[in-house]
């Protein structure tokens, strides 16, 4: 490759990075998303690449070498700056992982900038050097690409669709537990998984005491909830029928009496 | 060619030309043909198009397994094939000129198998493994620490590698847990694609080898599924693979200290993320160290040795003083290969031991798995007699066959050990690596031999040798689909299976499991059946307890039974009535199970409800077909 090609050359580039990594570094840690991730991603790349560099060099590397260690040097550094930041017992959360890019960036894009003019650098041929299709070729690779891509897409649309749509048994769950902390309460709830907007009648027992019945109407995916007054000492009872009519209990739960309170 | 890589010197008819050495400064575009020797320039897009129409084939598959369409699942072998077989011919073609269109058929098939594991289940996590890292990471992002708890899979905390990249790139992104998931797998997937071929490409310097070799690797039993997920082996793994390409290539002058930095990043990445595979990087550095070793005085090699002793002082540290559990979570995998080695002493082998799982594969596909392993075989000695002769000038030639001819070894567990599938399975992840290398030098080795051979006019050992390389693709495929995972009854997406791993993650036990969650808080007590042993410890973070199976023999709070739920604290039972209504898909309906692979009927129901009768015992959740029961100050406390 040829010194204007490569942009880890040309100082003036190189600079541009060093001063960028931190900046990026900080929108990493206090920007608002997309900005942040933009800001990660790119100090990642910084330390994939600067880092293959300011450890090995070019001369000598394959492309796909260089590439493999732009891919993996940021994952080395993530998994071992955190666990040896975790046991320096500190608070693991985006500043710290941003400040923990952004420093190895820096140090890594320096590393560079101190490395350049280094005998043998950065001249060095590239393996693989892309070209145009001959001529007619051209519309042959570019339809079949295109017809793969389409293909892909719709591979993936197929999956998605159906995984999204995929019918499972529709159900409802009814719970009943005491409220930890204060245990004179219990707490009620109806989740609707049906297919279709559906009518309960919920039926609470406490004691001996006539049951309650509450009737409600849930849409799927939606949770009904209630807290109820119950004594330790008394068992409760909660039985949901589906539909008006239904006598038969269609989810039930109880809770045993315990102790006297 | 690199002035520094160091090529093992190959027989004379197997030497590349000037055309196929990699960095030929002279290399020309990616399709541009070059003197005599140049491919059909169309034939990478309509690898791609036909690689693309066979993905969609498995996801019409897929779909048809979901919607339960009759017919279109029998598209999922047809596929497979498509997807695998023309990438492959393509690498063994001579007209393969270009290392550029080798590398690019790499990626193209890591795509591809990427797409067909992902597609299985694209919108959520369901396989169990994939789910237990999943908890860990949402503890770290929750915690802010590496240090919580995960009961699903305890001793991952002491490999915390895999939660801390996670965390790190969730946090970071905003992206949910599951979305990152998806992308850290996918990138480690593509890391291990391209660490195998740089690797591949230092030891033997020649492009060919090195894209056949990850071709082969693809077909492995647990490349496709069980190596993508989002799992702490496939982090190391890539990072193993790494420690051996940067010992390689400190033998470049120059950058030593580069290569050291990077072999010590890369032992430290594979130390504190997977036990495994830090033994097998400990054992595969000393094998190099002993090759290097093993030499004349003036040729004798120490850098091996001095990465060996890094690598174990590295992992002996981590062991004693971090993971001091890993010897009680592996003692029963080694217990059951001592046992299953007593066995062979008794004559009893693989399926005829007591407790083996029975061979319930198509016959089609047991001699599709014997013929991958056959051709495996066959070609992993013809590599090594061709390596033979190098084995004074290159040092790591010893390793390398050694290596591979762990092939027998891992054809002989599945024959002999009682779980011998899986164990071998697991194994083949490593001993794979080698067997590739070696089977690719003697592919080319013999597509270099047969040149000429279509000239002589002999059309029918033409068309034979034509068909052999087709035929020898797909069985190798479909072996190492057969014998991996998932297994025949799961390959597709479906309806809910009873103890069908991922078949049995369906709404309503992810419902029960997040509700445990939300109104009992982590960490409480349970006894349950196998899938919700997994989608409690996982979505509900439940601490759930493997040894229950007796709490569901009908027998209510027997005097078993209340020891059992007082020695192990068990303050919730899970029931499924499910397990009522199928046999385990598995075949085993818990954790633990004392009769896995001997039921001939489901478990009555019963038995099911007969905790919902024992006195004390509150039923605290019902959704139809799953019962959660409050065990605390019942009979069986007492």
């Amino acid at each position: 490759m040829s010194v204007e090609r490569d942009r880890f050359a040309r100082s003036g580039w190189l600079v541009g990075v060093v001063v960028a990594v931190p900046l990026l570094g900080v929108v990493n840690a206090i920007g608002p998303q997309p900005f942040a991730a933009l800001g990660f991603v790119a100090n990642l790349t910084v330390l994939g690449v600067a880092g293959g560099r300011a450890l090995l060099g070019r001369t000598g590397l394959s492309a796909v070498e260089r590439a493999t260690m732009a891919l993996a040097l940021p994952i080395g550094v993530l998994v071992l700056g955190t666990i040896a930041t975790a046991a320096l017992r500190l608070h693991l959360d985006r500043q710290l992982w941003a400040g923990l890019v952004a420093l190895t960036a820096e140090a890594a894009a320096a590393g560079v900038l101190s490395r350049r003019g280094h005998p043998g650098e950065p001249r060095n041929p590239r393996w693989w050097r892309t070209a145009t299709p001959l001529d007619g070729h051209g519309i042959l690779w570019g339809g079949s690409l295109a017809a793969a891509g389409a293909v892909l897409c719709g591979a993936v649309t197929l999956s998605v669709w159906t995984a999204a749509h995929q019918a499972y048994p529709a159900f409802s769950a009814l719970s009943a537990i005491r409220v930890a902390g204060a245990e004179r309460l219990v707490r009620i709830e109806l989740t609707s998984e049906e297919t279709a907007p559906t009518r309960f009648i919920v039926r609470v027992a406490v004691g001996r005491a006539k049951a309650d019945s509450i009737t409600l109407r849930l849409a799927p995916g939606v949770t009904w909830r209630e807290t109820v007054p119950a004594p330790r000492s008394a068992a409760v009872t909660v039985v949901a029928y589906r539909g008006t009519r239904s006598r038969a209990p269609y989810r039930q739960v109880h809770l045993v009496a315990r102790g006297n309170g | 060619m690199s002035p520094d890589i160091v090529p093992i010197r190959l027989p004379a008819t197997a030497i590349p030309s000037r055309q196929d050495r990699p960095a030929a400064p002279q290399a020309v575009g990616l399709h541009r043909p070059a003197g005599g020797d140049a491919g059909r320039p169309a034939a990478f897009p309509l690898i791609v198009l036909l690689s693309s129409v066979g993905t969609l084939a498995v996801a019409a598959a897929y779909a048809a397994g979901r919607e339960g369409w009759p017919y279109l699942g029998a598209l999922y072998w047809p596929g497979e094939l498509l997807v695998y077989v023309p990438i492959a011919l393509r690498a063994y073609s001579r007209r393969l000129t270009k290392p550029a269109e080798g590398f690019a058929l790499v990626l193209l098939l890591f795509a591809q198998q990427t797409l067909l594991f992902r597609m299985y289940s694209p919108l959520e996590l369901k396989f169990p493994d994939e789910l237990q890292h999943w908890r860990g990471t949402v503890n770290v992002i929750h915690s802010g620490t590496l240090n919580q708890p995960n009961y699903s899979l305890p001793v991952a905390v002491h490999y915390p590698g895999l939660e801390a990249l996670g965390g790190a790139v969730s946090a970071s992104t905003g992206l949910s847990v599951t979305a990152t998931a998806f992308i850290v797998a996918a990138l480690l997937h593509l890391l291990a694609a391209c660490a195998l071929y740089v690797l591949c490409l230092r030891i033997k310097a020649d492009w060919r080898v090195a894209t056949l070799a990850c071709i082969i690797y693809a077909a492995e039993p647990h490349y496709m599924f069980f190596d993508a997920m989002y799992l702490y082996q496939s982090l190391a793994l890539p990072f193993l693979l790494l420690t051996v390409w940067a010992l390689r290539l400190l033998r470049s002058s120059g950058r030593a200290t580069g290569s050291w930095v990077v072999l010590l990043i890369a032992i430290g990445v594979v130390t504190v993320s997977h036990h495994v595979t830090a033994f097998v990087m400990v054992a595969l550095l000393g094998s190099l160290a002993a090759a290097g070793l093993c030499r004349p005085r003036r040729g004798r090699e120490l850098r091996p040795m001095a990465a060996w002793l890094a690598a174990t002082a590295a992992v002996l540290a981590w062991v004693l003083l971090v993971a001091r559990d890993v010897p009680g979570y592996l003692a029963p995998t080694l217990a059951q290969l001592r046992g299953s080695a007593a066995g062979l002493l008794h004559g009893q082998l693989g399926a005829t031991a007591p407790g083996a799982a029975p061979l319930v594969e198509p016959l089609d596909e047991r001699l599709a798995t014997i013929g991958a392993l056959g051709i495996l075989v066959f070609l992993v000695v013809l590599g090594s007699l061709r390596l033979w002769p190098e084995r004074h000038a290159e040092p790591w030639t010893i390793p390398l066959i050694g290596g591979a001819l762990l092939i027998f070894v891992a054809g002989a567990l599945r024959m002999v050990a009682s779980d011998g599938a899986e164990l071998s399975g697991r194994a083949s992840t490593f001993i794979y690596i080698p067997v590739a290398l070696v089977a690719a030098i003697a592919l080319r080795g013999i597509r270099g031999s047969d040149t000429g051979r279509h000239d002589r006019g002999r059309r029918g050992l033409a068309l034979l040798g034509g068909a052999a390389p087709v035929v020898g693709a797909a069985v190798i495929l479909m072996g190492g689909v057969a014998s991996g995972w998932p297994p025949i009854w799961d390959r597709l997406p479906g309806p809910y299976l009873v103890s069908g791993f991922e078949r049995s993650v369906d709404p309503q036990g992810v419902a029960a499991a997040r509700w445990a969650l939300g109104a009992l808080g982590p960490g409480r007590r349970w006894a349950q059946d196998s899938t919700a042993y997994s989608l409690l410890a996982t979505i509900g973070d439940q601490n759930t307890v493997r040894t229950v199976a007796m709490l569901f023999d009908g027998q209510g709070a027997d005097a078993a039974a209340r020891s059992l739920v007082k020695q192990e604290d068990i303050q919730f039972l899970a029931i499924d009535l499910r397990d009522s209504m199928q046999l385990p898909a598995s075949g085993a309906y818990f954790p633990v199970d004392p009769n896995a692979d001997r039921y001939i009927s489901p478990l009555p129901r019963s038995d099911l409800e007969a905790p919902g009768r024992v006195a004390g015992v509150s039923r605290i959740y019902d959704s139809g077909d799953i019962y959660l029961y409050d065990l605390r100050g019942s009979a069986y406390e007492r």
